[in-house]
């Protein structure tokens, strides 16, 4: 069982790594559809993972200027409110339709990423944009030691997104990455490295108010939430390294392919054909 | 711009930090659980955790890891906050304020 709990949550720490989310879309159906858990285990469980995730994947990204610090801060005002009112709301609101127009906006984003190419904009060419909040960027893409100076256009626009993604993660339990990634690259011109390192970098901030919740209450089984938090690590760790040898491109790609598998997830579960997700 | 490479530096080294304190607490507690027979194994209150950790219950080292697995994003923030201060970026304190606020509404906060 030890076993079983540790390699979901190594698979969730690789992929979570790589594409910048939390891992709970992974670690949540993981434990309660193959290993058994009940839910509000596995979420506990999974809030921590996201935060091992987080940090973990974030040690290598910040030090290789991956993330971009500023722009993480700022969509964190709005992702922390959304889980907030998401939270508040959740008792209100037919879950089975919000789960049915999320998936809307995940096959949307899908197709986004699946079939247009990233641009990239220099800071100068955006001059008008940041005057207001300077949030341009410069990192050096390891896999082929080229410098990316992006700058970061309609952030407004961002930091409505990400009220929306920080509200889900408080209605339905995801982490929000699905939403902040697509965002940051198609709309906000982020680069792919760098909207998966900066998405990985928020992701720990909006679990934490869901984790503080559940250790307040004692809802978290602690041999289960630590050898998520090892597994989710130690798989982070290797996602992170992996993000040298891959390009850009296929990250997109692989983003893209599973936008669709959780849109597909989401509809069955909006429509009651299945329970967990 | 050598601002954004400070502020990496420092913020890597306090996850950093942050990463190894939790998991050497996580994996020697997980350790000593499964080594100890007929180990504690449920959740041990807030309240008696420091009693727990003087007893040296193996699940108390877990419990306490995890807390600071939590601490560390929250370390984070701070630390962004004391660089945008020592920069003066006014816009910034206020962002990693608000932030701050936010976070601390879900403590408090009943849902």
């Amino acid at each position: 069982m030890a076993l079983g709990i540790l390699v979901v949550a190594l698979v969730a720490g690789v992929l979570g790594a790589l594409l910048g989310l939390g891992g709970g879309i992974i670690v949540i159906p993981g434990l309660t559809l193959a290993l058994g858990f009940g839910m509000q285990e596995a979420i506990g469980a999974s809030l921590m993972g996201v935060i091992a995730a987080s940090t973990g994947a974030a040690v290598r990204y910040v030090k290789q200027g991956y993330v971009n610090v500023r722009l993480g801060m700022l969509l964190e005002t709005a992702t922390t409110t959304g889980a907030i009112i998401g939270a508040l709301v959740a008792v209100y609101l037919d879950q089975g339709l919000l789960a049915i127009l999320f998936s809307i906006v995940l096959v949307y984003g899908a197709f986004h990423m699946l079939t247009r190419k990233e641009k990239v904009y220099r800071p100068e060419e955006l001059e008008a944009e940041s005057q207001l909040l300077d949030l341009s960027c410069t990192y050096v893409d390891q896999k082929n030691g080229e410098e990316v100076c992006y700058g970061v256009k309609r952030y407004r626009t961002g930091l409505l997104a990400s009220l929306a993604a920080g509200g889900l993660s408080g209605l339905l339990g995801v982490g929000g990455g699905v939403i902040k990634v697509p965002v940051m690259n198609a709309c906000m011109c982020v680069p792919m490295k760098a909207a998966t390192a900066t998405s990985n970098f928020m992701i720990g901030v909006t679990a934490l108010a869901g984790a503080i919740i559940y250790v307040r209450y004692g809802y978290l089984d602690p041999i289960l939430a630590g050898l998520t938090a090892m597994g989710v690590l130690c798989g982070a760790v290797v996602g992170s390294r992996l993000t040298n040898v891959t390009e850009g491109g296929s990250i997109r790609t692989i983003f893209g392919v599973l936008l669709l598998a959780v849109a597909v997830l989401m509809v069955l579960k909006g429509l009651g054909i299945l329970e967990v997700v | 711009m050598p601002s954004q490479e400070r502020m990496n530096w420092v913020i890597h080294k306090v996850l950093l930090a942050g990463v190894v304190v939790s998991m050497t607490l996580i994996g020697v507690g997980l350790f000593l659980t499964a080594t100890t027979p007929d180990a504690e194994q449920e959740w041990i209150g807030l309240g008696s955790l420091w009693d727990a950790l003087v007893a040296l219950e193996p699940v108390a080292l877990v419990e306490l890891g995890l807390l600071v697995l939590i601490a560390t994003p929250l370390l984070r923030i701070l630390t962004a906050l004391v660089l945008f201060t020592t920069e003066r970026d006014y816009r910034f304190i206020l962002i990693a304020l608000f932030v701050l606020g936010m976070v601390s509404l879900a403590v408090v906060v009943d849902i």
